[in-house]
């Protein structure tokens, strides 16, 4: 297994980030980061050993919520604010933290990079919000494809068990923690905070109507505060260097950087640390990062964070990668992980790729989900196949409406918005498909297509 | 591998591993996704008599089981090919030339794609496997192989079968065996809380 390429790493490790601080990926480079030894020789752990001798657990909570840090997978929940909502240290019962590593929103692929190349640091994230949370034990859930990441990841927790990283009385400091991995078998929804737990639990991942909240009642019925790779990877930087360091990077309401991947086609494909803030522009077209539209070709369209995000025409080329500006272009930064399509891909095709994968991914215990990304995924499969009918796309924005805000998750939802927006910037393109297809005699309506129903 | 004397579908010293690995946890069935990881890499399939035997070694029903075995796509209920490739058919992967990727291989295999296999090698589409920025991608037997063009491809697959490019087979190289098997939890078995 050793020696195999690591394409998805040689573009980030190249760039030189000019311009502007890094804190993520700063260390990545460097090789074997992977070891515990190499590690340490490059600081990890020495933010919270720090942390143990100097800082009360309050405090620690505190500078996490001054720091304004919001969630990275995907809701961009405030973090500090999420740890607040765990009760307070003196309650007996155990606690848990459940670490998000089910990367799994198509385009995205950045947690996978901090796992292989620095997994420590995502320890010391951990270290540091268990002992502001008081947890007993965190449990990281990473997805079943991820074997090579599980492995590096379970060496590196050994050797930090084995060096007094984790365990009982860390330091001698009287705080101890366990840290457990936990393989998922494939199946998107487990990202989903709830089904995350469901799956740790060694169950399907079906996520759990909410309230009750994971601070209330998550894993094994315990208070949990789940949180994703790369939000915990934020957290030594903001306890070593301060909040008012860390807000000095990003924008007011959405500090820090953030790990954008650029995929599609783009000249430089990668995972690039960025401030929040920056524009999309920039980011599809700096020589630093996605380098331009590949082959010299037009842009048609860009998804910006992740396949349930939607997509955007060039005419919104200067957005700037916030959770604020993004969300009211209709759409969201979620995974910050950016999709290029060049002048000649079709947005039918791409938008039916996107509903089939819903619909693989439905976990089916919502009707409005199970049945409605069935509807979009079929009726997209006949426009895209040359058997669009005129009523189809009327069909699908109201399939779309049946299917937001009714069921226990979002994935309903996000099956529907990159439907919705596509319609929204790109209608003339299904038309002229439904169009083309009422031209070729034979091909009419009710030619043994069946309903979508 | 199996013995003869134990219905176990794992060695007995990995049996023995994983019964101290249930109690690092308030319930043991929170080992089940992992140990049937491991039953399917020795096994090369989770089949009923293994259901059967992790229900209870979990204390759970055989059908709870089941309903993950069939929730999650990365377990074998049928035997399985000695080499098994999954395409990404998203959308990163989809825009890089991922139809190419499979027309290629099923040209190189002879086999059509996600219609089985010949029991040495089996090429399916699969859903986004997290390589987007490298892509187009393939994983043979939990190895990924990125940014790949149809002629990659084709001698990724020649260097396999003539033994150049090795791909993990059998019991996986990922041993789930953490050296601390702590028992993280410290309260009474958990009560009920409605």
């Amino acid at each position: 297994m050793s020696g195999a390429t690591d394409p998805a790493y040689a573009w980030p490790l190249r760039t030189p980030h000019p311009g502007h601080e890094t804190y993520l990926f700063d260390r990545i480079g460097i090789e074997g980061m992977a070891d515990l030894e190499t590690a340490r020789a490059h600081g990890a752990y020495e933010t919270f050993e720090r942390v143990l001798e100097e800082m009360e657990p309050s405090e620690v909570t505190a500078a996490v919520k001054d720091s304004g840090l919001r969630g990275r997978g995907g809701a961009g929940f405030p973090c500090g604010l999420k740890w607040t909502f765990m009760p307070p240290l003196d309650d007996p019962r155990p606690r848990f933290l459940a670490v998000n590593a089910d990367e799994s929103e198509p385009g995205t692929c950045k947690d996978r990079v901090l796992i292989r190349r620095h997994p420590h640091l995502l320890l010391e994230g951990i270290l540091c919000a268990s002992y502001a949370m008081g947890i007993t034990a965190a449990h990281i859930f990473i997805r079943g494809e991820y074997v090579e990441e599980a492995r590096v990841l379970q060496r590196a927790i050994d050797e930090a068990y084995a060096a007094g990283w984790i365990g009982a009385d860390i330091r001698g400091k009287g705080f101890g923690v366990d840290i457990h991995l936990t393989r998922g078998a494939g199946a998107y929804i487990c990202g989903e905070e709830t089904a995350l737990m469901e799956a740790t639990e060694g169950k399907r991942g079906h996520p759990r109507p909410k309230p009750p909240f994971p601070a209330a009642v998550g894993l094994w019925g315990k208070p949990t505060t789940v949180n994703n790779v790369e939000t915990l990877c934020n957290v030594p930087a903001i306890l070593a260097k301060g909040v008012a360091w860390y807000r000095r990077i990003g924008t007011q309401a959405s500090p820090g950087n953030v790990l954008a991947g650029i995929s599609g086609h783009v000249a430089r494909p990668g995972v690039y640390e960025v401030p929040l803030g920056i524009t999309m522009r920039r980011l599809i077209e700096d020589e630093a990062f996605g380098g331009g539209v590949r082959n010299g070709k037009g842009l048609k369209a860009f998804i910006p964070g992740g396949s349930s995000s939607g997509f955007l025409p060039p005419s919104e080329l200067d957005v700037p990668l916030t959770h604020d500006d993004l969300k009211e272009k209709g759409t969201m930064l979620g995974t910050a992980s950016v999709i290029v399509l060049d002048e000649d891909a079709s947005i039918v095709r791409a938008t039916r790729i996107i509903a089939d994968f819903y619909h693989d991914e439905s976990c089916g215990q919502c009707s409005q989900c199970r049945e409605g990304t069935g509807w979009l995924a079929r009726i997209l499969a006949r426009i895209e196949r040359g058997a669009g009918r005129p009523e189809d796309l009327d069909i699908l924005l109201e399939a779309c409406a049946n299917m937001k805000g009714k069921t226990i998750c979002v994935l309903s939802d996000a099956a529907a918005w990159p439907v919705e927006l596509a319609l929204r910037h790109f209608r003339g393109e299904f038309e002229e498909a439904i169009d083309r297809a009422r031209t070729v005699v034979g091909v009419a309506a009710g030619s043994g297509e069946g309903s979508a129903s | 591998m199996e013995t003869s004397t134990t219905k176990a579908p794992l060695p007995p010293d990995r049996t023995a591993w994983w019964e101290r690995r249930k109690a690092c946890f308030p319930e043991a069935r929170a080992i089940l996704l992992p140990l049937l990881h491991d039953i399917q890499d020795h096994r090369g399939l989770v089949d009923g008599e293994a259901m059967q035997w992790a229900a209870d070694f979990v204390g759970i029903s055989p059908v709870e089981v089941y309903g993950v075995l069939t929730f999650y796509w990365m377990y074998d209920l049928e035997p399985r090919a000695k080499r098994r490739i999954a395409v990404c058919r998203n959308i990163s992967c989809d825009l890089m030339g991922a139809r190419r990727i499979v027309e290629a291989l099923e040209d190189e295999l002879g086999l059509e794609c996600d219609r089985g296999g010949d029991g040495d090698w089996s090429l399916r589409t699969v859903e986004c496997m997290g390589a987007c920025t490298a892509a187009p991608m393939m994983d043979v037997n939990g190895r990924y192989f990125e940014e790949l063009t149809p002629e990659k491809a084709r001698e990724i697959v020649r260097a396999i079968r003539e033994g150049r490019e090795e791909v993990p087979e059998g019991p996986a190289e990922f041993a789930p065996v953490p050296a601390n098997l702590a028992r993280s939890w410290t309260e009474e078995p958990r009560k009920e809380e409605a």
